[in-house]
């Protein structure tokens, strides 16, 4: 069964036909809210919100435009959502970084890369946390999903122009923090990781 | 470092989007040799954008779609528990709305009847009657009472039985008291 004869059987009321989409899709709309939210337990939910939400809202669904796009519309506005109504909380740099995810996808890591990578997404939590909601989507729809100026503009409401100034915006956000506190252990991080890669 | 070296820290992101024309990114180059505050800015957006795209894709516990689908059974089920719930609360209120009308209305009559003079004379003596023969006959039984204890006092063999018969219950307790202690081992 396809993509879109999934979809059409979902919307006509058969909801064993919306399991394949939530297993096809699992991991990257999870992947997205625990990059937006920084947090597993939190990460699991909103995703499974953004999945209720889909199927609550499937008849809404323009069967011509990008169903990935539209799932993850859904879920970085939830996110985006969730990270307005608690506040959020701005995370020094010089805070201890957030623990990594237990579970990355990694083709047979040796225990070196397998720290080394759990490092680097602490890395990225850390600066992803210090950005503005709006921001940090950009960012990860922009580098997790390798979407489009116009991908990511049709998935967060907005124009192309708007992404392209917020992506800069993150960019050079995150890269002035970097650079501004070279001796915090999130920074250490950075370069350790890049001198890996090297 | 400052990021506000306009244009080229603008051409600096759209190069690393891949975006920047080539005529402006063979000046931007040109640029980043001489400008060392913009290559410090080219190498930390270089760098970042490295550690983003080698970056994990973080999964989420086994069994994500199985716990999706208790839950979309579960948010379809909600609605039917809210319809129940509101039929049980308009239910209540439609009973209260029949029952509070005819509680009131048979308050009122009530109060309307108590309200007209001969009922309500006819309730006080009712009422007079009642208080009267209460006391009459506790008053009879305190006077027999009364007759009896004196009768009893003035008769020493009435007394005496009592004393008896006190006894005698006082030693069967006793008794059987001991034949259950017995039963019991102890």
């Amino acid at each position: 069964m396809t993509e879109q004869e999934c979809i059409a059987r979902a919307r006509a009321g058969d909801e064993t036909a919306f399991s394949p989409l939530v297993d096809a899709y699992q991991s990257a709309v999870y992947n997205l809210c625990y990059r937006m939210l920084g947090d597993a337990h939190e990460a699991e939910d909103a995703a499974q919100e953004a999945f209720l939400r889909a199927y609550a809202q499937l008849r809404r669904y323009d069967p011509t435009r990008s169903f990935k796009t539209w799932l993850f519309s859904i879920a970085s506005h939830y996110c985006i959502d969730v990270l307005r109504k608690r506040r959020l909380t701005w995370l020094s740099i010089d805070d201890e970084a957030l623990p990594p995810h237990p579970a990355l996808h990694e083709p047979n890591p040796g225990p070196e890369e397998t720290t080394q990578r759990r490092e680097q997404s602490a890395v990225i939590q850390a600066f992803l946390a210090r950005l503005a909601p709006d921001d940090r989507s950009m960012l990860v729809l922009r580098y997790w999903y390798d979407l489009s100026y116009e991908e990511i503009a049709e998935a967060s409401g907005t124009t192309v122009s708007a992404v392209k100034s917020r992506l800069h915006r993150a960019r050079g956000a995150m890269a002035e923090m970097m650079a501004a506190e070279p001796r915090t252990r999130a920074a250490q991080l950075a370069l350790a990781v890049e001198g890996w890669k090297r | 470092m400052t990021l506000t070296h306009k244009p080229y820290t603008e051409w600096i992101q759209l190069a690393l989007d891949g975006d920047l024309p080539t005529e402006q990114r063979a000046e931007l180059d040109a640029h980043l040799a001489e400008c060392q505050s913009c290559a410090s800015t080219w190498e930390a957006l270089a760098r970042l954008e490295r550690l983003f795209t080698q970056a994990p894709l973080a999964a989420p516990r086994p069994g994500f779609t199985g716990r999706f689908n208790a839950r979309l059974k579960q948010q379809r089920s909600q609605p039917k528990a809210l319809w129940g719930a509101l039929a049980l609360g308009f239910g209540a209120i439609g009973s209260a709305a029949l029952v509070l009308p005819i509680g009131l209305s048979a308050l009122w009559s009530l109060v309307q009847l108590v309200g007209q003079p001969a009922t309500s004379a006819a309730l006080f003596n009712s009422a007079s009657t009642t208080t009267q023969v209460a006391l009459t006959l506790a008053n009879a039984l305190f006077i027999t009472g009364r007759g009896l204890g004196e009768w009893a006092l003035s008769t020493p063999l009435v007394w005496l039985a009592a004393l008896a018969a006190l006894a005698a219950t006082a030693g069967w307790l006793y008794y059987m008291r001991r034949l259950s202690l017995q039963g019991l081992g102890l």
